[in-house]
């Protein structure tokens, strides 16, 4: 029987559960049954109301023309009117007895009102009274629920009951702030006074908003006569004096000058702000000080408008104020408002600084500049020559300025001519220098190089004089004078004063020929050849043979340490350079050399480097440890020192290496032929080369058998001070041969291949 | 005889109001409460002076303006009346041709005289 009431046969775990159909119908049935009665109850009530609107329309309809009747009557009118004026009356007496009616009509008063204005307005108001609809405002007051009071206070005031100020004050300090703003408004409306009763009874806070909106009650009552404001500025109530404050603003009360100055010193931040404001408006000067007294204590907001009153009426005697506001002050407004204000005061003493570039004069200014530069122009048959005196080149370097400003001497005002002065370069004006006069520079190369855009942006005037045959006081003193950059390489002497020959020469060449000519440059067997290296890495149009010229001159700047010595000599003297070659040739000879020799010590670099007393004498030690004769041709000009010390230790390492050099002289047999031939060679390849492959051989074999000796000591260590010095100068110390062989030991040795043996006996 | 204003207001107490002072005035007025009745009226007759409201349903005092002065080509008086936010509208109804404005707060009174003197006017 179950089974066939049921839906479905059940089937375990795969059917879904029974449900009596019964059930289902009754479910079924419920709801629909609930559903029609939701419709009908809405249908109902609908219905219900669309009736009560309809009639409350009728209502109206038939209420408009009585209420324009009652609103337009007048004594004037026709019989017929006065006397359905009177019928009206008493109809709508019979109306009023009805409390819906009466609802009704108090609306259509409420609409009326807001749409029409003048004498129909004020018809309005006493129709409102006459009918006795207030009674029923009235009694909403008495209602437990804000919103109905709210409502009886909002009509009572829409239709100005003057009867219900006294009921309407009393919710003045409401503890429900509807209540209680629209009562503030309500009684502000009623009468003048109103305002005056809120400031003197309010003890509750009064918005913003609310202050706004009852401001402009205020200016909506007809020929109102404001009290004076002043008087609620000694309120306890916070709001009540920021409310007063901005009420005599609004009604330009300045009459209370001391009482709001006062108040710049409130606590609260609101009235200080009200009362800076009124400062401002009023014109308040007398406030200056007691605003600058309070300025620490207050915030940034208040800051910034004290500031601002001061830049208002504010005078130089406020700026040193002001001075100490915009340097002290942490927040960027309130320095940023000081500064404007000290600007304000004193227009354009501030001047902006931030993401200002530091301007130099622009390119046509520094044309202007260098126009000033008139150098005397001699016309020559094929070229034209500058004299330029050392006046002309007074140039002042203005470190605040940088600008660089060159003199003009009124002794030289012979006109220039075919000068260009462009945007990029100013050169090659041959200058010329009588030789009679010191005080004109010689001849030179004159190159004013401006540099790239932004450099001449900045007005940075980079001007590189390249000094040619000029002798050495003169030189140092333009350099001293201008501070100008020399392309000179100071590390060699200025000796190019008679290479023109070999310039001439050098210039007839073909290609090849300077390439040979530039190869043959081995040695310092003529000084003129720097200076003309030098002028071939600057004016050979061939980028090779320049390049080969630099690094010629590299190597024999580097290779012959001569050069100093030929250097530090022409430094100290104060010849000509027409006497260059006589004092190398001296030089030479002073130290009992050869001409042509070429012997470069290792220790002279690290001498040279060295500037104290007992470096010095570790490294002559070394030297008599170490050297052979290129060590002793160094140690030779070292006899001659003034330091005693250094005179004594390197005539004692010369008599050593002497004595060591001829003691080992049978080592040269030890030199492997493999080296003997290519000493051999690379003299027979040097066609300048003046020592014998024997003497080098010599030196090479001693050099070895030194270091295996002496470098190591017992203990396979080096010594301490050597170590410093290798560490100093950043050079190598060399290995222990040893540690070298186990470094690089990549034989197999013979335990190896006995193992080997054994394992493969093993395995047969 | 009775000069004849349409009055086209659609708030109904405020155009009862005004109807009974336009009448009490001297002036027969014909109340129509939506611009779609204004224009079907006006297709068939035109009135002495037509007093409207801007702001209607269906058909704006605007629209009306522009409707009278360009396609019935007529120069009868138009007053508009609107709230004081449309100024901008009363500002696009003088272009359109409209001869004055009145601001709600409405009194009575106030139109009665510039009607008078609109019709005065085209006399």
């Amino acid at each position: 029987m179950n089974i066939e009431l049921s839906t479905y046969y059940n089937l375990f775990l795969v059917s879904s559960p029974t449900v009596d159909t019964s059930i289902l119908w009754n479910f079924t049935f419920l709801f629909i049954g609930l559903g029609v009665l939701y419709f009908g109850f809405i249908f109902f009530f609908k219905s219900k109301l669309s009736k009560i609107a309809l009639k409350t329309a009728s209502t109206r309809a038939e209420l408009a023309p009585i209420i324009s009747n009652f609103l337009f009557h007048s004594a004037q009118d026709s019989k017929d009117d006065q006397k359905e004026y009177i019928n009206l009356k008493i109809e709508i007496r019979e109306y009023l007895r009805n409390k819906t009616f009466r609802k009704i009509l108090a609306e259509i008063l409420f609409d009326l009102q807001k749409d029409v204005a003048g004498t129909t307005e004020e018809r309005l108001f006493k129709l409102y009274r006459e009918l006795g609809l207030h009674h029923d405002a009235f009694s909403k007051l008495k209602s437990w629920r804000w919103q109905v009071i709210s409502q009886g206070i909002l009509e009572l005031t829409q239709m100005q009951v003057g009867e219900s100020y006294q009921l309407i004050t009393k919710f003045i300090n409401d503890r429900r702030g509807p209540i209680r703003k629209q009562a503030e408004i309500a009684t502000i409306k009623l009468r003048d006074e109103g305002i005056e009763f809120i400031l003197d009874s309010t003890t509750y806070a009064i918005s913003e908003w609310q202050q706004l909106k009852m401001i402009e009650a205020l200016s909506g009552l007809k020929d109102y006569s404001p009290p004076r404001f002043k008087s609620w500025l000694i309120s306890e109530n916070t709001d009540v004096v920021l409310f007063a404050l901005r009420l005599i603003k609004h009604y330009n009360q300045n009459d209370a000058a001391a009482s709001i100055i006062e108040l710049v010193k409130h606590k609260n931040n609101h009235i200080k702000l009200a009362a800076i404001q009124c400062i401002k408006d009023f014109n308040f000067k007398e406030a200056k000080s007691t605003l600058r007294a309070v300025f620490l204590d207050c915030t940034d907001e208040v800051k910034i408008q004290i500031l601002s009153a001061v830049a208002l009426f504010g005078d130089a005697s406020d700026i040193p104020f002001l001075n100490g506001v915009s340097i002290k002050e942490t927040n960027f407004l309130v320095c940023s408002k000081a500064s404007g204000a000290i600007n304000i005061i004193s227009p354009d003493t501030v001047l902006p600084t931030k993401d200002i570039k530091n301007t130099k004069p622009s390119d046509l200014e520094l044309e202007v500049d260098l126009e000033k530069v008139q150098p005397t122009i001699i016309h020559s048959d094929e070229t034209t020559t500058v004299s330029l005196s050392e006046d002309y080149l007074e140039i002042e370097t203005a470190e605040e300025t940088d600008v660089y400003e060159v003199d003009d001497s009124p002794k030289h005002e012979k006109s220039i001519e075919n000068i260009e002065i462009a945007e990029t370069i100013v050169q090659d004006l041959k200058v010329e220098r009588p030789n009679e006069n010191k005080d004109i520079l010689p001849e030179k190369e004159i190159i004013v190089q401006s540099q790239e855009n932004d450099e001449l942006n900045t007005g940075k005037l980079e001007e590189v004089f390249e000094f040619g045959s000029m002798d050495q006081e003169t030189d140092a003193s333009l350099n001293n004078e201008l501070g100008l950059l020399s392309s000179k390489d100071d590390d060699l002497p200025n000796i190019t004063s008679n290479s023109d020959e070999l310039e001439e020469e050098y210039a007839m060449m073909t290609f090849e020929q300077k390439n040979t000519f530039i190869d043959t440059i081995e040695s310092l067997t003529d000084v003129k050849q720097i200076g003309l290296l030098e002028e071939i890495m600057e004016k050979e149009d061939e980028s090779e043979l320049r390049f080969k010229a630099f690094k010629k001159l590299q190597l024999l700047k580097t290779n012959f340490p001569v050069v100093k010595i030929l250097e530090n000599e022409y430094s100290e003297s104060n010849d000509t350079e027409e006497d260059v070659t006589v004092l190398e040739e001296n030089v030479l000879e002073s130290k009992g050399l050869e001409k042509d020799i070429e012997l470069p010590s290792v220790f002279l670099p690290l001498y040279q480097k060295t500037w104290d007393l007992d470096s010095k004498l570790i490294l002559i030690k070394e030297m008599e440890s170490l050297g052979d004769e290129k060590e002793v041709f160094f140690l030779r000009t070292l006899i001659d020192s003034n330091e005693l010390r250094i005179s004594k230790s390197a005539k004692k390492a010369i008599v050593a290496i002497e004595n060591r050099i001829s003691d080992n002289s049978e080592y040269v047999d030890v030199i492997p032929v493999l080296k003997n031939e290519e000493v051999s060679m690379t003299s027979n390849n040097k066609e300048s080369a003046l020592i014998e492959p024997t003497t080098q051989l010599n030196d090479e074999a001693s050099a070895i058998i030194e270091e295996q000796q002496t470098i190591l000591n017992d203990d396979n260590k080096l010594p301490l001070e050597l170590c410093f010095l290798y560490d100093e100068f950043g050079i190598n110390a060399p290995k222990n041969e040893e540690e070298e062989e186990s470094l690089f030991d990549f034989e197999i040795s013979e335990e190896f291949f006995l193992n080997l043996d054994k394992k493969e006996e093993n395995e047969h | 005889m009775k000069k004849q204003i349409l009055l086209a207001e659609d708030d109904a107490m405020l155009a009862s109001l005004l109807n009974y002072r336009l009448e009490k005035g001297g002036y027969e007025v014909v109340l129509k409460n939506d611009g779609k009745e204004v224009k079907e009226w006006l297709n068939q007759s035109l009135p002495d002076i037509i007093v409207s409201d801007i702001m209607m349903p269906y058909f704006s005092g605007i629209e009306l303006v522009d409707y009278i002065r360009n396609d019935l080509k007529s120069t009868v008086p138009i007053i508009l009346i609107s709230s004081a936010s449309n100024e901008e509208n009363v500002l696009s109804a003088f272009e359109m041709g409209a001869n004055d404005f009145i601001s709600k707060p409405v009194s009575p009174s106030e139109l009665l005289v510039r009607v008078s003197r609109e019709i005065s006017r085209v006399n």
